[in-house]
């Protein structure tokens, strides 16, 4: 551990010299970048992040001065790999520079998938705002590149998001772009009630029980099967019960679903919303008689 | 002077380092009795049976608890940046930077934990209360729950579309390796082309390659000998000035 540190400020301090000095024969910055290599090698060996990750970054510098922007990225990759023990707006930053240099370079499936390691980073720090703008911006570079598995993977992601942000119609349109996907693929056909559904609880948080009826109307003209499914079922009753304005049919709408299919959290959310709403509606009305 | 320095700041980081030890023992309580508490919280919510007064009661007390970690973890993070400062005046001590580390580790683990718990108490707490109800309403449920055979079916059939669903994104996963080997294969078959023609070319190459060595070293001996040459011109000029 302490060797390895103390062979890792060796190497960068002759790194640096051989960059301050004047090269006769050969490049500079050849030998540098092999040296600064070297050191953050054996500064993750000693587990010191900080000096590593800096240490990757002035190695990218050096190969940006040899004009190889491939390895600069990939330096600046494992910058952000070493920072993210540490510093997670540093580790950030490093794979946007990432991200710049491979999309400058052309080869954008390696900038969709930094992208994604950014909107994951963010997720973990559950800053949900810039998980969604990088989810959506990997999900754009993914469908550039025709890989469509991906790229809906990430539109579900932000279909997820956006509807905790309180963006109904944007989640609304990414799910039922998704099932229209769906319903093509003999394999992930039978997932598309899935997708129907979350689409339709979207369409309840909005609070427009007119648009949700069009909608179920739709999905049944999208997906004949969907009609006699429990998930059309359950979708129905709960507008039905909003109409009414009655809480306790709700209540019971849900607990009936809940006790065949458990709710995860993200539906729990957005029904409890629903709820809330209800109830506020429900108190107006008897204060107004 | 610099002795006297140097022992106010050993001191410092040692009291310093106790108190942050302290804290470290008391996060790990409280944090397990949070754990306990989001369990008891889970067993109450799926039972339904007390809907009155333990939920409001546990909430509180989990409310009171969040708050306490919360404090604990600022206070710990201010007493590893004061730790940090200490290290940096004091001077490079390898065995120091070690236990800031750790220390900085402990920390991210702590948080992470509280992070988790946390928002499992959360689901669970909207959980329970979306599906809040009156107590009848429930006996009357699991009566009629529990006695038809469709809720059975319709609780299998639920089952196997959970099913569906992990095996989707089985398929989808295998979907995208697929994706990227073909890529691969792609590009190998490219490098495969590649070498085989320059194969083909070996010979050009290495008589091409015979010629920049030698081409090479002509411009060294010549550089050399431009290089004596004026050496030699100028001391001869010095020797005759």
């Amino acid at each position: 551990m302490a060797d390895q540190l103390s062979k890792g400020e060796e190497f960068e301090k002759k790194a640096e010299k051989k960059l301050s000095g004047w090269g006769l024969f050969g490049s500079k910055y050849e030998d540098a970048a092999d040296l600064f290599d070297k050191a953050a090698n054996c500064f993750k060996l000693a587990k010191s992040w900080d000096k590593a990750g800096a240490t990757y970054l002035k190695l990218a510098s050096c190969h940006l001065k040899l004009e190889s922007k491939h390895e600069a990225a990939q330096a600046h990759v494992d910058a952000a790999h070493s920072y993210k023990k540490t510093n997670i707006n540093e580790s950030v930053s490093c794979l946007d520079q990432a991200v710049n240099l491979f999309c400058d370079i052309g080869r954008l499936s390696m900038a969709a998938r930094y992208l994604k390691e950014i909107a994951e980073l963010y997720e973990g720090e559950q800053n949900i705002e810039q998980a969604l703008v990088y989810y959506e911006k990997s999900a754009d570079f993914f469908q550039n590149e025709e890989v469509t598995t991906s790229a809906n993977q990430c539109k579900q992601k932000v279909a997820q998001f956006a509807a905790q942000l309180e963006q109904y119609q944007k989640s609304i349109e990414i799910y039922e772009e998704i099932a229209r996907q769906s319903l093509n693929n003999n394999l992930l056909k039978y997932g598309v009630k899935g997708h129907l559904l979350n689409a339709g609880i979207c369409q309840l948080c909005k609070g427009d029980v007119i648009a949700v009826t069009n909608a179920l109307e739709r999905y049944q003209e999208l997906d004949p099967t969907f009609s006699g499914t429990r998930e059309y079922r359950f979708l129905a009753d709960i507008a039905a019960a909003i109409d009414e304005e009655d809480v306790a049919k709700f209540t019971d709408v849900v607990k009936e679903f809940d006790s065949m299919t458990p709710l995860d959290s993200w539906k729990t959310t957005l029904l409890l919303r629903v709820k809330e709403k209800l109830k506020a509606k429900e108190l107006e009305e008897d204060d107004l008689t | 002077m610099r002795d006297t320095n140097l022992e106010l700041q050993e001191s410092g980081w040692e009291e310093l380092r106790k108190e942050a030890r302290k804290i470290e023992g008391d996060l790990d309580v409280k944090l397990s009795s949070y754990a306990k508490l989001g369990a008891r919280f889970t067993q109450g919510g799926s039972g339904y049976v007390d809907s009155g007064s333990p939920p409001i009661g546990s909430s509180r007390s989990w409310k009171s608890m969040e708050m306490e970690i919360q404090s604990l973890l600022e206070k710990l993070l201010d007493i590893n940046d004061s730790m940090s400062r200490c290290a940096a005046s004091a001077g490079p001590a390898t065995s120091v930077t070690q236990k800031l580390a750790r220390h900085r580790d402990i920390l991210h683990e702590f948080t992470q934990e509280f992070r988790r718990i946390k928002g499992n108490i959360n689901s669970m707490r909207e959980h329970a209360e979306l599906l809040s109800s009156v107590r009848d309403d429930i006996t009357d449920f699991k009566t009629s729950g529990s006695m038809s055979p469709r809720m059975q079916l319709l609780r299998e059939r639920a089952s196997i579309h959970g099913n569906i669903s992990h095996i989707d994104d089985v398929i989808s996963q295998a979907q995208a390796t697929r994706a990227v080997l073909g890529s691969q294969r792609t590009l190998f078959t490219d490098v495969q082309g590649k070498v085989k023609v320059l194969g083909d070319k070996f010979p050009m190459i290495r008589s091409l390659l015979g010629s920049i060595r030698r081409r090479r070293s002509r411009d060294t001996l010549i550089l050399s000998a431009v290089i004596a040459a004026c050496t030699l011109f100028l001391i001869i000029y010095w020797l005759s000035k």
